[in-house]
């Protein structure tokens, strides 16, 4: 067998990243945009108006099954969830199934233990990861539920689409997993969907969005965002 | 610099500056209309820049191509539709002037002033109502000269074929309380509802909000003089309210089901989802039917007072206003105090039953009144010089022997409102004819529906806003905020003086218009009663009145009135049109919006642009064609490796014990004996046993399964599984589409063990790894799932690998093949390979009749199991042999290749051509350098190995053999190498 180069992982956003002029680094084996125009002029977008970042590499597991409630809550020691509610990045899609997000890596341990959980107390569950499957776009800022009302029916008021709600729904004719997961009192939404579609909804937020001067923002905003 | 004094001279009916107006004098800016350059000032719509430059003609009419001017300045009637560049249809009145745009008239021929196609008006008795159902029929061959012929005379604007697309979008909106209508009652509505604590939606389709109060001065009561004319209390107010959005310039279209509302705000739809709605959406005031009622400078009250209070523009010199109601007597006084020469006011009333606190000042400044007395024609070409007017007798009937002319360049028309109740009416409100006020006002709505102002027949501005005000207090209480207000609920309503006559039309002798949009006349409906479209939705479409853009704004009413005289029946008993979306035009991009085609690509998709592919489209999904030369591909799979990008086939994983009973009853044949690391085909087929989707299932360990399916069939097989298992089939069973999870790649050719043999420590040797099985392998250092299946007919692996690592493997794949020569192949190399091996597509030769008996897969049918979808089905087809068989074939011409779909046929006895069957895949073949085929066949001509048929090409016949089995390869021996 002859040795081939470090296997790197490339979302699906990579090429459409590639044309806007990112500059990358790598997290976890995964290349992402680490700078697009300026790392100052992303975090004002963002703080202001809008901005979309691809956060792909987030761990992303489906638990299925009648006893995932309660593998879940044996495992993470989590109190019952309403359906669409969420809470430390797990979320209740249906009565038998759930999301868990996680930073990136992170879901391989997470399915181990829920593994190891299941099998210990005989309860009949189904973990998948998915994370290369579902392509992951973060849509931040004030302007946010503004340029989600332009593609999605959902009310995205947070009256109604409180933080760490998630929502299946339609979103410019695809299906997405909408979460909102806002960062600090920044709205902020992942748009979770396969990922073969995900340059097209890119595309087609970063056009909605034209109007409120959305820019693409890379890993080095995003983690200044979060330390805000 | 251009002075005032020479902006008023280029604008003769600019009026003096005054507080109030919209426009801005300081600034003059330049448009053309027809080719002839205009000045205006911003703030002027189209309409009224050309009014003040004396313009009077601005459009033709539908059918007749009479002159027609400015009618409503209000965005209901047609009369002032004018192309703007390559958008047709604009309203001038309502559309804001820019510098430099070019307006032009539409529907003429050869110019707006001297239109050739008036002439059709000379033979307008041939053209009666419904016409075009009656004449223009005979001889059918000459139809297609008819069709060109009207289409050309009649119709509206042009939308230029090479325009390009515009750039449109929708926003969904949700909220606790929509008002529509910006007046001073929806204002107050909303105020309310706002301060009770619901967020509210206040949309207008003017400018600004303000309704009638920006243009009129409420006169009649006492009170209402707390309202300034601009009410700018109301509109601070509004603007000082966190809970109210304003949409201007924003038109509601409809109401649907659980109160969703549908709104038009220039390229963009609003779909709006409420808990409650306040319709204030106003009146329509009515235009007068009398002879020549459509010529230029008859106008109605509203527009005129628009026209001079918005953009400082007076239509006319010579004012006579025609009215039966206080409103033409405010008017009279407004244009008055402006210094215009009011040259009459008739009224069709008794004097005492004035009311007007103007008449005695109007009367004392030497106005000419006119008491009983009734327009009778207006007078004139192209434009008003005057108009004629009679006594009214003591049993209201004209007296023609009073016939008067007065002398006038504008004929104002104050005669009565319609409620703009279309909103209500779609919810399920319900109207009855008030005969004291000659109107149809609501009389009840659902729950949460409310309508105020003008809309509910109330036009004194102060009880337009306590109304509203209870109205907005109760809609939010619908929504949840706050108490119903019960008062509101048991007060009587307002008492309205009557302001609409019931006359509605004058009799003559020339044409009078009932409808404006499609040219119908009274005579027009009394012809159209007399033919037995007697009923008001008959009349409707038979005549089109209120199917064209005014949508029944202009003609409703007046329609209804005419239709009870003709049948002698009640105005209640007559009734109304339904009201349907849209209440006004839309355009279709409005209702497109913005371009949301979904395009599905793999993780190669980058790869295969920067490699020359020439893509296609399959399903949503976009693959590589070919890279240049696709027979040179498939020869490279034949003697070498390729390697082609399979992603877009469907991947399920199923997991539970109950995974193999689900299995046996999804696909035709068995599952239960199937080992782990082991993969089989399989068929699936609907209750009727129609095929409906292939492809191999493997069995990873214990009760985990790993199921392909065809690449645009992945959805359908997810949704199918999925109702299945609801449906209590394979209990327990876990079913996660991984399709998107798993990129994979087909590496085909004799020489595609040695590639992947340098890439992973797996044994891949015949014996540890046949085919038809699965392997976990890691290539390249990526942990991926191997299948050695084959479509192509040679050795062959399927390598599976996590999408984010698929650039990753596929450039070490084809790094690792170059000493092998391996190449790219496309989709088309594909269909040529599996073509040569007899392989079908679900899909391509198989339609939603195909059987699996008769598509040449009986083998696979086990009708010794128990059960599974299709069964009984198949089992009586088993019974009576299938009728036709999908069978190879070969041409004899060795250069002839008939395209996909043509038709199989045998001659009859009278010389003509029986189909007996039709082609579904057709190729030349490098391989065997022969032309192959599939096809649709009666069994008794594809049973026989070699019979002889014949295909109908373009222009000629072709003759065929069939051919049993494989092309290529038939005992599968490359496969298993």
């Amino acid at each position: 067998m002859s040795t081939s180069k470090t296997p790197i992982k490339l979302t699906p956003l990579h090429a459409t990243a590639q044309r806007l002029g990112a500059t990358f680094t790598e997290q976890r084996r995964w290349r992402i945009p680490e700078v697009y125009t300026s790392p100052e002029a992303e975090i004002a977008a963002a703080q202001e108006r809008l901005a979309l970042a691809d956060e792909t590499p987030n761990g992303k597991l489906l638990i299925e099954g009648d006893q995932a409630e309660s593998v879940l809550m044996s495992t993470f020691d989590l109190g019952s969830l309403q359906i669409n509610a969420g809470r430390n990045g797990i979320y209740r899609l249906r009565n038998d199934l759930f999301f868990i997000s996680t930073p990136p890596g992170r879901e391989t341990n997470v399915q181990k233990k829920l593994t190891t959980t299941s099998a210990a107390s005989e309860q009949f569950i189904t973990v998948t990861e998915v994370t290369h499957g579902r392509a992951e776009i973060r849509v931040i800022g004030p302007d946010s539920q503004e340029l989600l009302s332009k593609v999605c029916g959902l009310d995205f008021h947070p009256s109604v689409f409180p933080n760490e709600t998630a929502k299946q729904s339609s979103l410019a004719k695809t299906t997405q997993l909408i979460i909102r997961c806002d960062i600090g009192k920044l709205s902020a939404f992942s748009i979770i969907g396969t990922q073969s579609l995900g340059p097209y909804v890119w595309d087609i937020l970063m056009e909605a969005g034209r109007e409120f001067g959305v820019v693409p923002i890379g890993r080095e905003a995003l983690l200044a965002l979060a330390d805000n | 610099m251009r002075t005032e004094q020479d902006t008023l001279t280029i604008m003769p009916n600019r009026l003096q500056a005054k507080q109030g107006e919209v426009i801005d004098r300081s600034t003059t800016i330049r448009f053309t209309f027809d080719g002839r350059e205009y000045s205006a000032h911003p703030g002027d719509t189209v309409a009224s820049a050309l009014t003040a430059a004396g313009v009077k003609v601005l459009s033709r009419s539908f059918k007749y191509h009479r002159p027609r001017g400015l009618l409503c300045c209000a965005g209901h009637c047609p009369n002032c539709l004018v192309q703007i560049g390559d958008e047709p249809n604009v309203r001038a009145c309502t559309r804001p002037v820019e510098a430099g745009m070019e307006v032009q008239a539409q529907n003429v021929w050869p110019s707006l002033k001297r239109d050739l196609l008036s002439l059709t008006e000379l033979g307008s008795r041939f053209m009666p109502v419904g016409f075009y159902y009656k004449t223009f029929i005979r001889p059918q061959k000459l139809w297609p000269l008819y069709e060109h012929t009207l289409r050309h005379a009649a119709g509206l604007g042009e939308a230029h074929i090479d325009t390009p697309p515009g750039e449109f979008d929708k926003q969904y909106l949700h909220t606790d309380v929509v008002v529509a209508g910006g007046g001073p009652a929806g204002i107050s509505a909303a105020l309310t509802a706002a301060e009770a604590g619901a967020q509210v939606l206040l949309f207008d389709e003017n400018p600004t909000l303000g309704g009638h109060l920006r243009f009129t001065i409420p006169l009649e009561s006492p009170s209402s003089t707390e309202v300034s004319k601009d009410s700018p209390e109301l509109l601070e107010a509004v603007n000082q309210q966190p809970n109210i959005t304003v949409f201007t310039d924003t038109s509601v279209l409809g109401w649907y089901q659980d109160n969703w509302l549908c709104a038009v705000k220039g390229t963009r739809l609003l779909k709006i989802r409420t808990k409650s709605m306040v319709v204030a959406t106003g009146a329509y005031e009515m235009p007068l039917i009398f002879d020549n009622n459509d010529l230029p400078g008859v106008m109605l009250g509203g527009a005129v007072q628009r026209l001079v209070h918005l953009f400082g523009v007076l239509p006319g010199k010579q004012v006579v206003i025609v009215t039966a109601n206080e409103d033409g007597w405010d008017l009279a006084a407004d244009l008055h105090s402006l210094g215009v020469n009011v040259a009459a006011i008739v009224d069709e009333r008794e004097p005492n039953a004035c009311a007007s606190p103007y008449r005695d000042g109007l009367v004392n400044a030497g106005v000419p009144v006119f008491y009983r007395h009734i327009i009778l024609e207006a007078i004139g070409s192209s434009a008003v010089r005057g108009v004629m007017i009679a006594r009214l007798d003591e049993h209201s009937k004209i007296s023609r022997v009073t016939t008067q002319s007065l002398q006038c360049d504008l004929i104002v028309t104050s005669i009565g409102w319609t409620p703009a109740t279309e909103l209500a009416y779609m919810a399920g409100g319900k109207s009855e004819y008030n005969s004291d006020r000659a109107e149809i006002l609501p009389v009840s709505t659902p729950p949460g529906i409310y309508v105020v102002g003008r809309a509910a027949g109330i036009h004194v501005v102060d009880s337009q806003i306590t109304e509203a005000q209870q109205a907005g207090s109760n809609a939010a209480a619908f929504a949840g905020f706050g108490e119903f207000d019960e008062a509101a609920a048991q007060s009587p309503g307002v008492i309205e003086p009557r302001r609409t006559s019931d006359r509605v039309c004058v009799p003559g002798n020339k044409k009078r218009f009932v409808c404006y949009c499609e040219d119908v006349t009274d005579q027009d409906v009394e012809t159209a009663i007399a033919e037995g479209y007697d009923s008001i939705e008959l009349l409707k479409r038979y005549s089109t009145i209120s199917m064209g853009p005014c949508q029944g704004a202009m003609c409703s009413m007046n329609t209804i009135h005419l239709c009870a005289r003709a049948n002698g029946s009640t105005v209640q008993e007559t009734g109304t049109t339904t009201a349907r979306p849209p209440i006004t035009p839309v355009t279709l991009g409005a209702l497109a919006g913005q371009n949301m085609e979904p395009v599905q690509i793999t993780p190669i998709h980058q790869w295969h642009l920067d490699h020359s592919a020439d893509m296609m489209v399959a399903g949503l999904w976009l693959r590589p064609n070919h890279y240049g030369n696709p027979v040179a591909e498939a020869l490279c799979v034949r003697n070498r490796v390729g390697l082609i990008d399979v992603s877009p086939l469907g991947k399920l994983q199923l997991t539970g014990p109950g995974v193999p009973e689900l299995l046996e009853r999804i696909y035709i044949n068995q599952w239960r004996n199937l080992r782990a690391g082991r993969v089989r085909y399989g068929v699936m087929c609907n209750d009727e046993g129609v095929v409906l989707n292939d492809g191999v299932c493997a069995h990873l360990r214990d009760d985990t399964w790993y199921m392909t399916t065809t690449s645009t069939g992945a959805t359908t097989v997810f949704e199918w599984l999925q109702w299945w298992l609801q449906s209590g089939w394979g209990e327990g069973v876990h079913l996660t589409d991984l399709t998107d999870n798993y990129s994979a790649f087909n590496v085909a050719g004799p020489q595609s063990r040695a590639v992947l043999e340098k890439l992973t420590d797996r044994n891949l040797a015949n014996k540890a790894f046949p085919y038809m099985r699965i392997r976990s392998a890691r290539i390249a250092g990526v942990l991926c799932r191997l299948l050695r299946i084959g479509f192509t007919g040679e050795l062959s692996y399927e390598v599976h690998c996590p999408s984010g690592y698929a650039v990753h493997v596929w450039e070490a794949l084809m790094d690792a093949g170059r000493e092998f020569g391996i190449a790219p192949f496309g989709v088309e190399a594909q269909r040529i390979l599996r073509l040569e091996k007899g392989h079908i597509i679900v899909g391509q030769d198989t339609d939603a009749m195909s059987d699996p008996l008769s598509a040449n897969m009986a083998w696979a049918v086990k009708l010794d199991k128990p059960d599974f979808l299709g069964k009984p089905s198949l089992m009586r087809i088993f019974a009576e042999g299938p009728k036709q068989l999908l069978v190879g074939f070969k041409m004899v011409e060795p250069d002839v290749v008939p395209a996909e779909g043509l038709q199989i046929v045998v001659p009859e006895m009278d010389g003509q051509l029986e189909i007996i069957g039709w082609v579904t895949s057709s190729r030349f073949s490098p391989t065997l350098e022969e032309v192959i085929g599939l096809c649709w066949l009666p069994t008794e001509i594809a049973s026989q190995n070699g019979t002889s048929f014949s295909i109908r090409m373009d222009g000629h016949i072709a003759e065929a053999r069939v051919h049993h089995g494989a092309f290529y390869d038939p005992d599968g021996e490359r496969l298993r190498m």
